[in-house]
């Protein structure tokens, strides 16, 4: 069980690796948070910029990704849970799952 | 009808509900949120002017400390995002606030008799639906609360009601009290007034059945200003009284079971409690319509001014987006907007020109004398480039409340969704506090969603008008519309702020863009209003010292909010040829100079007055509406209004 847990955390962790990699959905999200910024007065139209220069060379990196060799895409097949280093500290139980 | 009431030793409380009052115009004195004591020889007399925003504010006093602690247990809001929204200030709930006052006011004292004056027609219905509005609100409070009874039930075993659940209670009893009471003919009665007027005896019978639609039975009609038989023959007391006839025979038509008094036009207007009191004693004896107008002669039925040469202004220019035509109840806004729409579509053929009603009682069809409906069309045997729409606010608003309520289910969904179910924000309570906060939408929202849609367009692709001559609701609701936007803003932009700050947690879903293209939208309406070559507002008013009055402190608002007024407009000026005529003449040149006096634009220059004659009847179809149009003179300068 406790396996199984971790399992469903790493599951999770590449699901945001795969995320950051290659959908642009989370930068589409930044940036209308940072419109959104700009219209409450928060940012200014040049800090704006930047971002927004910054969020669109990320997104055709995506793209390109994409585009070329094939998707960096991590499924749970590409990597395997070959071991689980854990330290245990104060009580001890006997739980192994 | 109070003066009179307090002459037979009543104990009587006058309340005016309108945001534009002139019950202190009436009584000749100033009034104001308290009740004044008005002298009378016998009984006892209090006029009250309610500031709505004041009387919402002394009823949150109170109640804010429990309206924070409802909200702070019953959302996922924090207690600076609740005592941020409870700050702002809450756009459109005079009505509401208005009613609410009303009850508070007649408890203070014993009253014998309250009586109320209304904002003129399409608000005054929608202020007898907020009884509904106190009940949905405790009901959202209730679904915050549940939430909370849920929690401690599951820690404690048991829920015992506290000061929260008492509050809850007590807003629903008053809610259900307000609405028994409106429609308790044993305690409230409704007198509906009118004048003996095409348009107004329209609005008259489209109020008798929206009120009948509400179970509220309205049993009499006061007809006001009927012209006297005049002393000799005259053209303009002929012509009026002939118009008039008409108008009331439609009305006993349209509604046989109300009893209809009348109320003759007097040579002066009444202010005072002398001259109010003889119009209440009149009211009292209760002349029945039909007892008049029996010695009706044969004469012309139709008057109009000799137009002296020279061209009319023209009240807008090849610059205007927005022209917008405001003033007192009855002064002739929509016949007087719907006649610069026709002049504006003549002059600039290469202009799409919409003509918008945004009152929610609205008579473009019965000044057009064509069908006129929710969507933009053109109007039958009208130019090409005009089209008009007679704004239906509560559907504009419906589709945007859509809208929004689906991107909020969006929004809940990711909440609970992010947090993988286990240590997930129950959003269940939450979501149906926010449905139920968008069911409660506050009156004037509505109009403002619609406006807001239509501003949009403008400069749009082909078909999209570039020019909107808007005929707005009576000044005080068309103020609170030009207001609303700042208001809203705050609203939409403190929401915005709110669902940043939850960012990383549910991110910023479909309710992130849209309340982000509702705070642009509306700061380009806000830009697009106190813009003044793209901009302007023409002030309509009569050559009469209520609407004179009124008018000052409409241009006095429109100032503050730096709303461009290119010039008032006196309508319907001009007179026949009897003695009472005569007297009504000279008053009304008197009136025309201090109207003058009070015209003051933005800058602190004076505004040109624009006269458009007095015609009998009034003008109505696209021809008589474009002959009349053409009438209007500027007063001073021969026909140029320059700016």
């Amino acid at each position: 069980m406790l396996i199984g847990g971790l399992r469903f955390v790493f599951d999770k962790i590449a699901a945001a690796v795969d995320t950051e990699l290659n959908d642009d959905t989370a930068l589409r999200e930044q940036l209308l948070a940072a419109q959104m910024r700009m219209e409450l007065g928060e940012l200014t139209q040049e800090e704006f910029d930047v971002f927004e220069a910054d969020v669109i060379a990320r997104m055709r990196e995506i793209r390109d990704r994409r585009q070329g060799a094939g998707a960096t895409t991590l499924s749970p097949k590409d990597y395997r849970i070959t071991g689980i280093e854990a330290s245990l500290e104060g009580d001890s139980h006997d739980d192994r799952g | 009808m109070g003066v009179a009431a307090s002459a037979r030793g009543s104990r009587v409380l006058v309340v005016s509900t309108d945001p534009a009052p002139s019950l202190g115009d009436a009584f000749r004195r100033p009034l104001g949120p308290h009740p004044e004591t008005i002298p009378t020889r016998r009984g006892l007399l209090h006029a009250v002017e309610i500031d709505a925003p004041a009387a919402l504010e002394t009823w949150l006093k109170g109640r804010r400390a429990v309206l924070e602690r409802i909200a702070l247990r019953g959302t996922w809001l924090d207690a600076s995002d609740i005592s941020r929204l409870l700050h702002l200030s809450l756009p459109g709930i005079d009505e509401l606030a208005a009613l609410v006052e009303i009850r508070r006011l007649a408890a203070i004292r014993a009253y014998d008799l309250v009586i109320v004056d209304t904002a003129p027609t399409g608000h005054t219905v929608r202020m007898l639906d907020t009884p509904n509005t106190l009940i949905a609100l405790a009901r959202v409070f209730d679904s915050m609360q549940a939430k909370h009874r849920v929690v401690v039930e599951a820690l404690r075993g048991r829920w015992s009601p506290d000061a929260e659940d008492a509050f809850i209670e007590q807003m629903t009893d008053e809610g259900r009290e307000l609405a028994r009471l409106i429609r308790d003919p044993a305690r409230v009665k409704f007198s509906w007034v009118t004048l003996p007027e095409k348009m107004a005896v329209e609005e008259t019978s489209d109020a008798h059945a929206e009120l009948s639609a509400r179970g509220i039975e309205l049993r009499h009609v006061i007809v006001n200003r009927l012209t006297p038989i005049p002393l000799r023959p005259c053209a303009w007391c002929d012509a009026r009284r002939a118009a008039e006839a008409v108008s009331l025979t439609v009305l006993r038509g349209r509604l046989p079971d109300v009893r209809v008094t009348a109320l003759a036009d007097r040579d002066a207007e009444p202010r005072g409690v002398r001259a109010l009191g003889s119009v209440g004693a009149e009211l009292d004896a209760g002349a029945a319509v039909a007892e008049r107008g029996s010695a009706r002669r044969r004469t012309a039925s139709t008057f109009r001014v000799a137009v002296t040469p020279g061209a009319a202004p023209m009240p807008g220019t090849a610059d205007t987006r927005l022209l917008l035509f405001g003033g007192k109840g009855g002064v002739g806004k929509t016949t007087c907007a719907a006649g610069a729409a026709l002049a504006l579509s003549g002059r600039f053929p290469d202009r799409r020109v919409l003509l918008l009603s945004t009152d929610p009682a609205h008579s473009l069809a019965d000044a057009l004398g064509a069908a006129v409906s929710a969507t933009a069309a053109t109007i039958e045997g009208g130019p090409a480039n005009l089209t008009a729409r007679e704004l239906d606010a509560a559907q504009a608003f419906r589709e945007a409340r859509d809208r929004y309520a689906t991107a909020i289910d969006e929004w809940f969904d990711r909440l609970s969704r992010d947090q993988s179910g286990s240590v997930g924000i129950d959003a269940t309570y939450d979501r149906r506090v926010m449905h139920g906060l968008m069911d409660l939408a506050p009156p004037g929202i509505d109009e403002l969603t619609a406006v807001m849609e239509v501003t949009e367009t403008l400069d749009g692709p082909a078909g999209r008008p570039d020019l909107i001559v808007m005929d707005t609701a009576p000044s005080g609701h068309a103020l609170r519309l030009l207001e609303m936007p700042a208001l809203v803003q705050d609203w939409s932009r403190a929401l915005m702020s709110i669902l940043l700050k939850y960012q990383p947690v549910a991110g910023v879903g479909d309710l992130g863009p849209a309340l982000l293209r509702m705070s642009q939208s509306l700061g380009r309406l806000r830009t697009l209003l106190t813009d003044p070559v793209r901009t302007s507002f023409v002030a309509v008013t009569r050559a009469a010292a209520l609407p004179r009055e009124e008018t000052g402190r409409l241009l006095l608002r429109l100032r503050a909010m730096h709303v461009d007024v290119p010039f008032i407009l006196v309508n319907a000026v001009g007179r026949g040829t009897c003695r009472r005529c005569r007297a009504a003449s000279t008053e009304e040149a008197r009136e025309l100079v201090r109207i003058e006096r009070v015209s003051v634009g933005a800058s602190g220059h004076r505004l040109p007055v624009v006269v458009a004659p007095a015609e009998l009847p009034p003008p109505h179809g696209l021809r008589a509406l474009r002959r009349w149009q053409s009438s209007w003179r500027a007063r001073g300068a021969a026909g140029s209004i320059g700016r």
